[in-house]
């Protein structure tokens, strides 16, 4: 959920590769398609009203364990990291129930509790390499 | 279970400092005066607890509430309603929520959350408790009036409970609530009626809603005459009382047990106005409160206090219930209104009037904030809160960090030596 540039690079040189992303200002972005055959300022609001952007917006119950299942389910990802903000509480209340929801569609989870800036890059390394190896078939 | 206090984020304090704090207290006892009304208000309470555990005894349905949701509507259905944040307070006075947290933790929720919240997830999974297994929400009730927590707390257990939730979407109030913001919530309202006859199967009761709502409305007249009483001197009613009290106006708001439990306290309250008698022998020092109350250790914080001749006479908190605003000739929207203006949903500026208002009208010679890692929207603001009303008043303030109900986050002797040492300024020992 994170922002910081190097989180890409730890993983990839693990060996693993980010297919899809759910960050604060990244893939996320693409739900908010606007509608071009209606006045602007409609289609502007009418995105917020029809998006599951983030958590901190309530859009039901379900919507973000459903959207998120979604769209991992269609990038083809074995994995999900959860890169989440320390003190972040959107996304740490909705995080076991995210987690249970993936893992019972047998795709496996890891979660970072990060600060920005980070001050323990070494540790991040070790567990997402130990992450990596746990998904890499043998 | 292991409880271990992390002092490694407490600032150390030095010998030097700790030696001056313990030669300067007084050991002198301060006689407190127990409230007769009291064994009315645990029958009351009991009672409360008693229907709302086994409400299908009553043929009743339940709906989980939070404490700034409109609960007028709600009792005038025939519906009960349960408020986890006060059942999370009844966890902490009982010492239970730290054990209820840890369960939480344990399935994954993050420390840092709110612990009202996690005590109740604790106990949704474990039916443990001071109330045991909580009687199952037939749907939700969330109003983010109060803070946003509330939404993803009550999003989590729509999903554990599989029910609707419905969300009460009161907008932040800055400065004064704008036209379109209350026209916004009175429509929410509306929308909250709907949602009431489709849950229920059944047409919103009018006449009996506006029985409900007069008697809420009498209700919070009879508690904000209560808490102005505590203006005289010596106060009747100190603010831990009131911390005790206030249990009927938050759930029993809109009933006649709650109408006729305040008259009586009014009563004997008036009376100890009228011979003088205070809610402790001697008092010396008046203060205010901030934020929501240690429910764990308030009998402590009122005897370190007491025993110097300092009592709390007024808070933010007890007084949040003493609802402003509340226009009844159009119910539906004087409750939009009311519910829309409370405290928490107000700007900084509202705050730092509103509490240099109560050291004014109380005689106040200081103020205890209590800086609440659980309650961002209580507690962000504090530090300019303090300085603005000492600014504007002249008084000293005093801020305590501490947790509402996780005493993980809490140093005992720490807030002691603080209160012992502001005290001292209070009287001019330096």
């Amino acid at each position: 959920m994170t922002h910081s540039a190097s989180y890409f690079s730890i993983i990839e040189e693990a060996g693993a590769r980010v297919v899809y992303d759910d960050l604060c200002s990244g893939a996320r972005f693409l739900r908010l398609m606007v509608r071009e055959d209606i006045d602007p300022i409609e289609a502007l609001t009418e995105r917020y009203f029809t998006s599951f952007l983030c958590p901190t917006k309530h859009k039901g119950a379900h919507a973000h364990v459903e959207t998120l299942l979604k769209e991992v389910e269609k990038s083809g990802a074995k994995g999900v990291i959860f890169l989440l903000y320390k003190y972040c509480e959107a996304h740490f209340f909705d995080y076991p129930d995210l987690k249970s929801a993936l893992e019972s569609k047998g795709i496996q989870t890891l979660l970072l509790e990060v600060e920005d800036p980070s001050y323990s890059i070494g540790q991040l390394k070790i567990r997402i390499q130990a992450f990596v190896e746990m998904l890499t078939p043998i | 279970m292991q409880v271990r206090l992390n002092s490694a984020f407490r600032n150390p304090k030095s010998e030097i400092v700790e030696e001056r704090v313990m030669s300067a207290r007084p050991n002198e006892s301060n006689p407190y005066r127990k409230i007769k009304s009291t064994s009315a208000y645990r029958r009351l309470m009991m009672a409360y607890y008693f229907v709302v555990k086994h409400s299908n005894w009553f043929g009743k349905k339940v709906a989980w509430i939070t404490s700034g949701g409109p609960v007028e509507p709600l009792y005038a259905m025939g519906v009960l309603p349960f408020y986890p944040e006060n059942y999370g307070a009844m966890c902490g006075a009982s010492r239970m929520s730290v054990a209820l947290c840890e369960v939480a933790e344990q399935k994954g929720y993050s420390r840092d959350l709110c612990s009202y919240a996690l005590t109740d997830i604790g106990s949704s999974l474990t039916g443990k408790g001071p109330l045991g297994v909580l009687p199952k929400p037939d749907f939700l009730v969330c109003g983010n009036n109060i803070c946003g927590t509330v939404i993803k707390w009550y999003e989590l257990q729509a999903r554990a409970f599989k029910v609707p939730v419905f969300f009460f979407d009161t907008p932040f109030v800055h400065d004064e609530i704008q036209e379109h913001t209350l026209k916004f919530v009175q429509d929410q309202m509306k929308g909250y009626i709907s949602f009431l006859e489709t849950q229920l199967n059944r047409p919103f009761p009018e006449k009996r809603f506006l029985e409900v709502c007069s008697r809420s409305f009498e209700t919070i007249t009879l508690w904000r005459k209560i808490l102005d009483l505590p203006m005289h001197r010596p106060a009747p009613l100190a603010v831990f009382d009131a911390f005790i009290h206030m249990a009927p106006i938050v759930t029993l708001r809109g009933t006649r047990w709650a109408v006729r439990y305040y008259r009586k306290l009014k009563k004997e309250m008036e009376a100890r106005v009228r011979k003088g008698v205070g809610a402790f022998a001697r008092e010396e020092i008046r203060l205010i409160w901030d934020n929501i109350p240690i429910w764990y250790d308030i009998r402590n914080l009122s005897k370190i206090l007491s025993s110097r001749g300092a009592v709390l006479v007024a808070d933010t908190y007890t007084s949040a219930w003493a609802l402003e605003n509340l226009d009844l000739s159009q119910p539906l929207n004087g409750l939009a209104g009311a519910y829309a203006t409370i405290h928490l949903n107000r700007g900084l500026d509202y705050k730092i009037q509103k509490m240099v208002r109560m050291v004014e009208r109380y005689g106040a010679d200081g103020f205890i904030m209590h800086s609440n890692r659980s309650c961002k929207p209580y507690s962000l603001g504090q530090y300019d809160l303090k300085r603005e009303v000492t600014r504007l008043t002249g008084k000293p303030g005093l801020i305590i960090e501490a947790d509402h109900t996780d005493s993980r986050s809490y140093a005992p002797q720490q807030v002691e030596k603080q209160i012992q040492m502001f005290l001292d300024i209070i009287t001019g020992k330096d």
